[in-house]
């Protein structure tokens, strides 16, 4: 599911490195972590935020929160990537209860009349939006912690011991999440 | 059933990716040297004007040149200061044109030979693209046709009013956003792309360049840039076989490290038959010219 360049574990020294320039200050690594990493954040602010501008406003708050606690970036498994995620969680989270206020508050007035768009982009775009903010009525019922377990493992791709790392829980906690957070929806969803 | 799918992923654009670089360097500098408070405003400001510039080139991309006879070139885009480096085996360098200077260049002791490259200290992740320049331009500028190869590494590439700068270095390959084959007097024109490869001793600094002479300025005119280092690399030219004529500047150094930020601008001086106009590259909103990955 994930895509970009910046897919896939790209561990070792160099993030090792890197880390350690943020450490030092240096918001060239700031830099040099966004272009690694961006999309995956921005994928997965989207699916809290069910609205691609969002996701990007979202992602550049993600990665100035990063440079806001970069003494506190720790690495998992030599990556960045689950304090990440961690980090774009909580972020995103919020984020998304202020949307879902206001959500409610635009589903109370009048519907637009619709503007076709010929542009198959735009279309694409939109089409993806109403899909996720679909899968988010799905999952709304979940107990946040459950869609945040949710979101990680089986959405963004992450390992349990990532997710773990990224929301700061023992594995087997996440584990037990994952599973409840899938009964319920088998119970309350029907088959497709 | 397990639970519901979300639709598939999908990369930041081009332009959402530069906005953000930018505004994650402008914040990040600013907090870093507790420096003036206006570069976050402005990072803002230059987002602003990015994603209007964008909007421009997406609503009228190829409209008539606005006045003032002006050089091609460059691209739209943002970007900051150097970070990953964007060329796995940069084994080669970007090899100056073959075509004769538009005038003497000026020689600088502090920029960086041809073989700095050849031992890169590798690691690094691969941010740009690996195909062929028709293969990069297919998002880009679909269809686009070979106009003029200028180098082993540079290559303009047309399709109908617009043209975009191919660079391919080792396998590796940016294409800058197409720009109108009618120049326009603004900064858009010069901007550069901006590749960060690795090198023996860290990273060096690759700037490019290009784009088309006006019609009947071949033989005067002339395109400068002035870097922080103080170097000034000339534009070169080159006539395809449909008499259009390019001007393309490649220049590689060190740039020492650190904020681009911090670092006076890359200027442009165009002198066209008496006429001079400077321009003055912003970091981030005019150093990222590349239209296939970031910088």
């Amino acid at each position: 599911m994930a895509i970009g360049p910046d897919h896939g574990p790209q561990h070792g020294t160099d993030e090792r490195d890197l880390v350690d320039a943020l450490h030092a200050d240096d918001p060239g690594a700031l830099a040099a972590l966004f272009d690694r990493y961006g999309d995956r954040i921005y994928n997965h602010c989207f699916r809290h935020l069910a609205d691609w501008a969002e996701a990007e406003d979202a992602t550049s708050s993600v990665f100035l929160e990063v440079w806001r606690h970069r003494r506190r970036v720790r690495l998992h498994d030599g990556s960045a990537l689950p304090w990440l995620y961690g980090v774009a969680t909580n972020v995103c989270r919020n984020a998304g209860r202020s949307r879902r206020r206001y959500l409610r508050a635009v589903a109370r007035l009048p519907e637009p009349e619709s503007a076709p768009d010929h542009a198959e982009a735009v279309a694409d775009r939109l089409g993806s939006q109403a899909r996720m903010r679909a899968v988010l009525a799905q999952v709304e019922a979940l107990p946040p912690r459950e869609r945040d377990v949710l979101g990680l493992v089986a959405w963004a791709g992450l390992s349990y011991e990532q997710a773990a790392a990224a929301l700061d829980v023992p594995v087997g906690t996440v584990r037990s999440r994952l599973s409840r957070a899938r009964a319920r929806l088998t119970e309350e969803l029907p088959d497709d | 059933m397990t639970e519901p799918t979300p639709p598939p992923e999908r990369p930041l654009t081009d332009e959402a990716r530069a906005r953000i670089r930018a505004e994650l360097l402008a914040g990040a500098g600013d907090s870093r040297t507790a420096g003036p408070r206006w570069l976050v405003p402005a990072g803002a400001a230059a987002a602003v004007a990015l994603v209007a510039g964008m909007a421009y080139w997406a609503i009228d991309p190829g409209s008539e040149s606005s006045g003032l006879p002006a050089t091609g070139g460059g691209a739209s885009g943002v970007s900051g200061a150097p970070t990953t480096p964007s060329v796995t085996d940069p084994a080669a360098v970007p090899t100056p044109p073959s075509s004769a200077p538009m005038s003497e260049p000026m020689v600088d002791p502090t920029s960086v030979p041809s073989t700095a490259f050849s031992e890169p200290t590798g690691g690094a992740p691969v941010q740009v693209g690996t195909g062929t320049c028709e293969t990069e331009l297919e998002y880009v500028l679909k269809g686009a046709q070979l106009a003029e190869q200028i180098d082993a590494t540079s290559s303009f590439w047309v399709k109908g009013d617009r043209f975009s700068l191919c660079y391919a270095i080792d396998g590796s390959t940016t294409v800058t956003h197409p720009l109108p084959l009618s120049p326009r007097d603004d900064v858009a024109t010069f901007r550069v792309l901006s590749l960060y490869p690795p090198a023996k001793d860290g990273y060096r600094t690759v700037r490019v360049a290009g784009g088309v002479v006006p019609p009947g300025m071949e033989e005067v005119m002339d395109v400068a840039y002035t870097f922080p280092n103080g170097h000034t690399e000339r534009a070169t030219t080159a006539t395809d076989d449909q008499g259009r004529t390019w001007w393309l500047m490649s220049y590689v150094y060190d740039d020492g490290g650190g904020s681009e930020l911090d670092k006076p601008p890359i200027t442009v001086r165009v002198r066209l038959s008496g006429v001079q106009h400077d321009y003055t590259l912003d970091w981030g909103l005019d150093t990222c010219a590349q239209a296939n990955h970031g910088c």
